[in-house]
């Protein structure tokens, strides 16, 4: 999709087209989603918080003035997603354990080794409860740079921050992860055990 | 740590956490990797970290991206469903949000701003809250004597004021209505303070209505707190009821020469004579007993009412104005923080 469709799209939305603003949901809901899970770590909640995403996205698209669409649709999410890690601490609504997002089945590994595979399997699980001791700030620039691959700016625009306060968070949030990991360090390939 | 909270005062990068990313990731240029040396000579431990980093980051970008479990296309339905669960206080904190503890704060300073300019508008309007010069300078009212008479115990500021002059009077019976509606304020305020009977005028006893000051005495001797701000309080609907209809406790806002509710005001003026704003004949018994009652329990010092701050109406009207634009002001900064 080209950026002047994306534009389009949007004008449309803002006149109350619904078909058009479901092409947008089509291109950015798998980014949405997994921002969303790796920031809650509950596949139900993310699903919840991902559709009310696009719902409060559609209701409020008058007030996008701009600026890269996808980052404001992850303001939108982030602010979901943290609203949602408020009210579960304050209120202990769902214990995070009971449907937790493990990496286990998603770290890539292109040896048919077995041993690697449950190797990977125990490093993704130790990168996922790491990852869990971060704050949300920290864990978000991990997720969105380290993780998903974006950009500084496009991160640093989806939180509202300068991009060095997001450079900032994320030297912070690998240090922590090091030290996290590193107390586990028969689990970490050679190459982190120097 | 000094330089870094001087650099990140005056905003000024850290340009070693660029550096350190930049290094990490693999793109850093030369003059960052020459920094990063520099970094490592300095710490033998970087390298290790730094290494460990890249590691780390290499699993992470290992990850398999996670994909949609199914369509979050938006209906119609959804979206009226959305709107109709949104409840009153969420649709507030959405107007206020970015995040809504921080939402709810500009909210609340101007919706407590705003009703504090309409209650001090209609109050203003409708003569219950006055704080004109002259009432103030030239009377002191019932209630302020009451304050005065209690130590301080227990005060009723915002019904200090007393409309009307005194010595005028066809301002008489609004200067009672009034001072019957402060002292009733003060009397709520002592609470439990003030006996039952002396509060409930229907359970003071007789001669206390035929000489309410002469009862007055009684009781303020009879105590250790003078009970006068009570009796006075009660006076006038002592006063009225064995010789006015006895269904009718609502001549107040009249005004006859003749009926106790006259004596009552003559007992307000004699203690502005007391306190030397009008001249007192000095002939009469209710005020001579007023004033034994008076030396009696307390040590009466009249206060000049123009004592400590005394804010005219219209400045602090303009104030709460100020305080609920400044409020909207605010506001609007977050909606524009937020994106909005």
């Amino acid at each position: 999709m080209t950026s002047f469709d994306e534009q389009r799209l949007i004008q449309l939305t803002r006149d109350g087209d619904y078909d058009a603003f479901n092409r947008l949901v089509v291109e950015y809901q798998n980014a949405v989603f997994a921002v969303v899970l790796r920031m809650v770590r509950n596949r139900a909640a993310a699903e919840d918080i991902t559709q009310d995403t696009f719902i409060s996205a559609f209701r409020k698209i008058s007030s996008y003035r701009g600026g890269i669409f996808r980052a404001w649709l992850f303001r939108i999410a982030k602010n979901a997603s943290l609203d949602y890690l408020r009210k579960i601490a304050r209120w202990g609504e769902t214990s995070i354990d009971e449907d937790i997002v493990y990496f286990s089945e998603t770290v890539k590994d292109d040896s048919q080794d077995p041993v690697a595979d449950a190797l990977n399997a125990e490093l993704a699980r130790l990168i996922e409860h790491c990852m869990g001791g971060l704050s949300d700030d920290h864990r978000y620039a991990m997720v969105m740079i380290d993780v998903e691959g974006y950009q500084y700016d496009e991160a640093a625009d989806s939180i509202g921050v300068s991009i060095g306060t997001v450079k900032s968070r994320l030297n912070r949030a690998r240090a922590r992860m090091r030290d996290c990991v590193q107390q586990d360090r028969e689990l970490l390939p050679a190459s982190m055990r120097l | 740590m000094f330089r870094k909270f001087l650099n990140r005062l005056i905003g000024r990068k850290d340009l070693s956490i660029d550096a350190v990313n930049a290094f990490v990731e693999g793109n850093a240029s030369s003059d960052e990797i020459q920094l990063v040396e520099n970094l490592m000579h300095d710490n033998a431990s970087l390298e290790k970290d730094l290494s460990t980093q890249q590691a780390l980051r290499s699993v992470l970008g290992r990850i398999e991206k996670i994909e949609a479990p199914r369509s979050f296309a938006v209906t119609p339905e959804m979206v009226a469903a959305a709107a109709g669960q949104d409840s009153l206080l969420s649709r507030v904190a959405d107007l206020f949000a970015p995040q809504q503890r921080l939402a709810l704060a500009p909210a609340a300073i101007a919706v407590i701003a705003a009703v504090g300019v309409a209650l001090l508008t209609i109050g203003d309007v409708t003569g219950v809250v006055d704080q004109s010069s002259s009432s103030r300078s030239e009377s002191f009212s019932t209630a302020e004597i009451f304050e005065s008479a209690t130590s301080g115990g227990a005060s009723s500021p915002g019904a200090a004021g007393a409309p009307g002059n005194p010595g005028d009077p066809g301002s008489s019976a609004d200067m009672f209505t009034t001072e019957k509606a402060s002292s009733s304020a003060a009397a709520t305020a002592v609470g439990a303070g003030v006996p039952e009977s002396a509060s409930t005028g229907d359970s003071v006893a007789p001669e206390a209505a035929e000489a309410p000051v002469a009862g007055l005495a009684d009781s303020s001797a009879g105590s250790e707190e003078p009970e006068l701000p009570s009796i006075m309080l009660e006076a006038p609907t002592n006063a009225i009821s064995p010789d006015a209809d006895d269904s009718d406790s609502t001549v107040f806002g009249s005004y006859d020469e003749d009926s106790s509710v006259t004596q009552a005001q003559l007992e307000s003026r004699e203690f502005h004579t007391d306190a030397g704003v009008l001249p007192g004949d000095g002939s009469s018994s209710i005020e001579s007993e007023t004033e034994f009652a008076y030396a009696q329990d307390t040590t009466f010092e009249l206060v000049p009412s123009n004592n400590g701050i005394s804010l005219p109406l219209w400045q602090l009207q303009a104030s709460l104005v100020a305080l609920a634009i400044a409020a909207v002001g605010a506001w609007a900064g977050l909606r524009r923080t937020r994106g909005e």
